[in-house]
């Protein structure tokens, strides 16, 4: 019985604090625009910027998985050597992919990439002076260093190619893009907060006498909260919500105008929408929704102090 | 009901000492004045039997309760047991009457059929079961003070304080007010009651407190008789 009781009790402060949102909400419309706005550019800036660096890493990704390691073999190897070679090789768990690659077909790739040097090449058909190699792939493009010394003391092994300076550079450049990520993401974090705390802090303030009176009335603090934590809640919420419609139609739009172009950047191509806007649009709404709802907690806070 | 223990009241901030060695002990069911110009340290006395301050030395006892040591979390609860009436009334403007006096049950936690049966009974002992639907500002300033008691009893409150009641009323309104504390503390309300108001406080003839810069100079039963000095 006294459960039951207690469960009815529930159901009406909730039906309270529904009212009193909405009621609160309404009261205080062309703020509630303005902040619900607010956080709508806040959170399109901060999604263009994710939308841009999700892209990055989408492109790392791709070039990075399409980074090869080249281990030549010696001139002089014995077939028994390059076959131990191939073994230790395949025990690499590191080593995702192994290709061998003949002299003939090392000659032909030569032939295919220089096509205007036919004459000169076809005299090396009798005598072919290209090296044969193992070439290689690795699951983490941040290892290839690692794999590249490895392996390069490996007993048949001449040297090996994986375009050094062009990996170290690319991992520079996604370290980068994840901190500049981060940094503006913090900066708009901050933004978004401040502006629904000052919101909330109006809401607040224009409705301080009812606060007092809560509280010589006997309300709890935790009662007298709730109900703005919701409101800041449902206002970043909405904000996020938007916010989301925007960049999505912004991102359809960019790839419409770019989808002419196929032959991008190194053959790398943009983060198809799928990839990118459902994980921004939970992103977005948690966001608002914790932002929202701290921002109004900081704001109540230092009003209860009566 | 109350008792004040050697209590002494200095502002942080200020260095003034607003209340100086202060022992007193209400009764259950006395009404009492609290008298003294501005200044004195009535609004001090007061706050502090609301919990809004409290002393910086002394103990105050309440129902049996010391309330200088309530953790802050239950404050909310302390208050529940004691009503307050302002001066200005303190209604909110867009609740009708009969909503802002449900509105003190309804933060509480009260069944909806609970503050359904209570609010208009309440409405009824002050006089406004006519007046239900009708906003603070469509009222009178007594009619707005009746509801703003209406308000501090609907949760039977052992004690109601009540910080200048008829500050903003003219005479013949602050009577009816009177006669309505009266009736309320007949039922056992325990009423403190801070005033300038001679005429009301030599009408009444209860217990009168005399405050003078920050100190208890007069405590008797009967009328406003102290030196001018204190008023």
């Amino acid at each position: 019985m006294t459960r039951k009781a207690g469960t009815t009790v529930k159901i009406h402060t909730f039906k309270y604090f529904v009212r009193d949102t909405a009621r609160s909400i309404k009261r205080n419309t062309l703020m509630s625009i303005a902040s619900v706005v607010s956080v709508i550019a806040a959170l399109v800036i901060l999604g263009i910027f994710l939308v841009i660096a999700l892209n990055i890493q989408h492109m790392t990704n791709d070039m990075e998985s399409q980074l090869e390691l080249k281990v030549f073999v010696e001139k002089d190897a014995t077939e028994e050597q390059k076959d131990q070679l191939e073994e230790l090789l395949k025990a690499d768990s590191r080593i995702t992919e192994i290709r061998f690659e003949s002299k003939d077909e090392a000659l032909q790739k030569m032939s295919e990439n220089l096509e205007q040097y036919q004459g000169i090449l076809q005299g090396l058909e009798g005598d072919n002076p290209l090296p044969e190699s193992f070439i290689l792939r690795v699951s983490d493009a941040a290892e290839i260093k690692e794999v590249s010394d490895s392996v390069s003391e490996l007993d048949g092994v001449d040297y090996i190619n994986y375009g050094e300076g062009y990996v170290d550079a690319l991992m520079k450049f996604n370290d980068f893009t994840n901190m500049l990520s981060l940094a503006v993401l913090l900066i708009l974090t901050g933004i978004s907060v401040f502006i629904i705390y000052n919101t909330i802090k109006l809401t607040v303030f224009s409705r301080r006498k009812e606060i007092s009176i809560m509280k010589y009335v006997g309300a709890t603090n935790w009662y007298i909260r709730v109900p703005f934590i919701i409101e800041g809640g449902v206002l970043g919420l909405t904000g996020a919500v938007l916010a989301i419609l925007v960049v999505r139609n912004i991102y359809y739009y960019l790839l419409g105008a770019v989808s002419g172009q196929s032959a991008l950047i190194m053959g790398v191509s943009f983060a198809p929408p799928e990839a990118v806007l459902p994980s921004i649009t939970l992103y977005f709404m948690i966001y608002g929704l914790i932002v929202g709802a701290a921002g109004s907690l900081f704001s109540i806070t230092k009003f209860l102090d009566v | 009901m109350i008792t004040f223990e050697n209590v002494n009241k200095t502002y942080d901030k200020t260095k003034h000492l607003a209340l100086s060695d202060i022992n007193l002990n209400i009764c259950r069911g006395d009404f009492v004045f609290v008298v003294g110009k501005s200044g004195a340290g009535k609004t001090t006395l007061i706050k502090m039997m609301l919990k809004e301050l409290d002393p910086s030395e002394g103990k105050i006892y309440v129902d049996g309760e010391d309330i200088t040591v309530i953790k802050r979390r239950k404050v909310p609860f302390y208050r529940r047991k004691v009503g307050v009436v302002f001066q200005d009334y303190r209604l909110l403007s867009d609740k009708t009457v009969y909503e802002n006096v449900a509105y003190a049950m309804e933060i509480i936690e009260k069944k909806h059929k609970e503050i359904k049966e209570k609010v208009p009974q309440a409405l009824k002992m002050v006089g406004l079961s006519h007046r239900e639907n009708y906003y603070p500002d469509q009222l009178s300033g007594g009619e707005q003070q009746r509801v703003s008691i209406a308000r501090a009893i609907i949760n039977d409150p052992k004690i109601i304080i009540c910080d200048e009641p008829t500050g903003n009323l003219d005479p013949k309104t602050s009577i009816g007010i009177m006669k309505l504390l009266k009736d309320i503390n007949d039922r056992g309300t325990t009423i403190i009651m801070a005033t300038h108001d001679r005429e009301i406080v030599n009408h009444m003839q209860s217990r009168v407190i005399t405050l003078h810069g920050g100190k208890v100079v007069g405590d008797k039963k009967g009328g406003y008789d102290c030196e001018d000095s204190y008023i």
